[in-house]
């Protein structure tokens, strides 16, 4: 989604105003004058500051975009999907890698996104093996990084 | 000091440090070579690996891999109009239309001779004048370092392709998220909104591969896909690149000249460098009318500039702790990880690791020519390498990458997380790289800041009673004055 530079800078001054409040919530110290709300006070300040600058100057320019335009590689079906897919796998890893282990997760992510992005079964089958035994060898038994072990893993290595 | 020079050489020297060169030039070579990858973004990829390896390896690596992935950025620039990198992009008309003429390997031959010559050139200033300015440098109190991180921030939102306003908000964004944690002057929580994992501060690494390489993959991911390009083999490089070299001398020398300097300006990268030198070449050509027809004295002078950026960078790197690109600003990370904390004290504590790095540059610079020549060679195969298996790999090295930080499964919801923020924020047309920046610089502004407050009872004009302090805040306050004028001036023009 691409906005404006009038609504971009609302949406920062509207932010700058939500991290002034909250850092007005942050206790003082006694004694001392600049405690742990003085530095995200002006942060805030300034952002509210410079989004309503960036907000003006484009009023004052009479700015001509739309408020809202839809970036052209979301107009697609296609386009959507492809990014709501990426996040899900990054979710999916999270939520789901644990129970099932890095490399089932990670062939599964591996396989789907290859088949979704144009490769061909035979092909996305072999990468997707292929890259899930190669990043957990070179992860977790060369670099000793603790991923998500289950029966396979242990099976494996 | 011999000494010391003569440390750093058998330590540079060490099979593991050569080798770790070796094969981080050869993943830049191929990282710079396939459209949509970046140098930074390799990286932010590479950063991983860096933790299991000993300082120098560590450090090392990331230089080779960089070196290697701005000039192999120029491959596809020259064959395929596309610039590996966007450091390649000032000059890829001219590499291009060198190849529809039927000289490819005329361009790809500059863009590798002028890549050597200008990241050696780099890697001469970087090592003549870091020590020096450490030496300056190790004076500083805490407000000449206040006011060299705002500097540095400042001149980082000026040169923003996109405006200094939305380079401002984009360094406010990061500065914002460098606070969340706990506060280092008085210990309390701040934005942390009850998650433990955000008490000791935002992730760093898992924030800046979010912000450049899944950003990127998502760009890339919902770009159409583009029909595979027949890509000539080339052959001849190094027929006739003396002579090419020779005649285009002064550029090559005033390219790289350009870059290290360009590229020591926090924020400015070798990008800026490239249309800099590629402005600059033209500027002063006697013959400006061939530019843009396939001309070597404009790819002599930008591809000299790119790869000398790289170097200059670490100037106020090493010295001052602040990043001159958005490599630096992820190296950063890198040094005080291994213990090398940058300032003027590691001149002192380390000179030997120093030197090596420095050492590290040069062999990165110089087999950046059998490895570049290598790879023009062997062009054809790597840029056809698949989007549909490139994607998810990436993804998953994301994802790996973030997770092995803290071996915690929140790393990779922070880098979703930044992900997004940094897709959003390049869609609409805020630099990304000033919001690392501001997380870099953010804790290193308010501890000055609050520290010489503390020191000098709420005087703010202990800010300017040192000389140096005082003349770094009179440019930096100056900056920012002729920034509201010019911008209150456009302004009321365009309104006429």
């Amino acid at each position: 989604m691409k906005m404006n530079d009038i609504l971009n800078g609302v949406l920062a001054a509207t932010a700058g105003i939500a991290i002034f409040v909250k850092a007005r919530t942050f206790p003082a110290i006694p004694g001392q004058r600049f405690g742990a709300s003085f530095f995200p006070g002006v942060v805030g300040g300034t952002l509210v500051l410079a989004g309503l600058v960036l907000a003006i100057s484009s009023v004052v320019r009479k700015q001509t975009k739309p408020w809202l335009t839809v970036l052209p590689a979301m107009r697609s079906a296609r386009g959507i999907v492809s990014f709501a897919l990426i996040f899900a796998s990054g979710l999916f890893y999270i939520f789901v890698s644990q129970y099932i282990g890095f490399i089932f997760t990670i062939f599964i992510i591996m396989f789907g996104l290859q088949l979704w992005f144009g490769g061909t079964w035979r092909s996305s089958l072999l990468a997707a093996l292929g890259c899930s035994l190669g990043f957990y060898v070179v992860f977790a038994v060369v670099l000793r990084v603790p991923l998500q072990d289950t029966a396979i893993e242990r099976l494996l290595f | 000091m011999f000494e010391v020079v003569t440390s750093a050489i058998v330590l540079v020297l060490e099979p593991q440090v050569l080798l770790t060169i070796l094969l981080a030039s050869l993943m830049g070579v191929v990282i710079g070579a396939i459209p949509g990858l970046t140098a930074v973004m390799g990286t932010a990829l590479l950063v991983p690996v860096t933790f299991y390896l000993a300082p120098l390896p560590a450090i090392a690596a990331i230089v080779s891999m960089t070196a290697m992935a701005i000039f192999a950025g120029d491959i596809p620039g020259a064959l395929m109009r596309i610039p590996g990198t966007p450091a390649s992009a000032a000059y890829v008309g001219e590499a291009y239309a060198l190849t529809r003429q039927g000289h490819p390997e005329r361009g790809l031959g500059m863009c590798m001779g002028a890549a050597v010559c200008g990241g050696v050139m780099g890697s001469i200033v970087l090592m003549l004048a870091a020590p020096q300015l450490a030496r300056i440098a190790i004076q500083f109190s805490t407000a000449e370092y206040f006011w060299l991180a705002t500097l540095g921030l400042t001149s980082a939102a000026f040169v923003s392709a996109s405006g200094p306003l939305k380079g401002m908000i984009s360094i406010l964004i990061g500065l914002f998220l460098s606070t969340i944690g706990i506060d280092i002057t008085a210990g309390q929580s701040r934005y942390t909104f009850g998650i433990p994992e955000l008490k000791g501060g935002l992730s760093y690494i898992p924030s800046l591969v979010g912000m450049f390489a899944l950003s990127e993959i998502l760009r890339t991911a919902t770009a159409p896909s583009k029909s595979s390009m027949k890509v000539e083999p080339v052959r001849g490089v190094l027929g006739g690149l003396g002579r090419d070299l020779w005649r285009w001398k002064n550029n090559i020398l005033r390219g790289g000249i350009t870059g290290t300097l360009v590229g020591a300006l926090p924020g400015a990268s070798a990008d800026i460098a490239a249309w800099v030198a590629y402005a600059i070449g033209r500027r002063t050509s006697k013959t400006p009318e061939k530019f843009g027809t396939g001309h070597l004295e404009g790819i002599a002078e930008a591809g000299a500039a790119n790869n000398g950026a790289l170097s200059g960078a670490w100037v106020p790197t090493l010295v001052f702790g602040i990043p001159g690109d958005s490599i630096t600003a992820i190296v950063i990370g890198v040094l005080i990880l291994k213990g090398m904390e940058p300032g003027p004290q590691i001149f002192l504590n380390q000179p030997e690791l120093v030197y090596a790095v420095f050492f590290s540059f040069f062999i990165a610079n110089l087999i950046l020519f059998p490895i570049g020549y290598l790879m023009i060679r062997l062009s054809r195969l790597v840029l056809r390498v698949p989007r549909p298996v490139l994607i998810p790999m990436i993804l998953t090295a994301c994802m790996v990458g973030s997770f092995a930080i803290n071996n915690s499964l929140f790393g990779v919801g922070v880098m979703l997380a930044m992900g997004l923020l940094g897709w959003f924020l390049e869609a609409n047309d805020f630099p990304t790289a000033p919001v690392i920046l501001g997380i870099v610089l953010g804790k290193m502004v308010e501890f000055n800041f609050t520290t010489t407050m503390i020191k000098s009872q709420g005087d703010l004009t202990a800010f300017f009673r040192r000389p140096i302090a005082g003349g770094i805040g009179a440019v930096t306050i100056a900056l920012w004055m002729l920034q509201i004028v010019l911008g209150i001036r456009k302004t009321l023009n365009k309104d006429d």
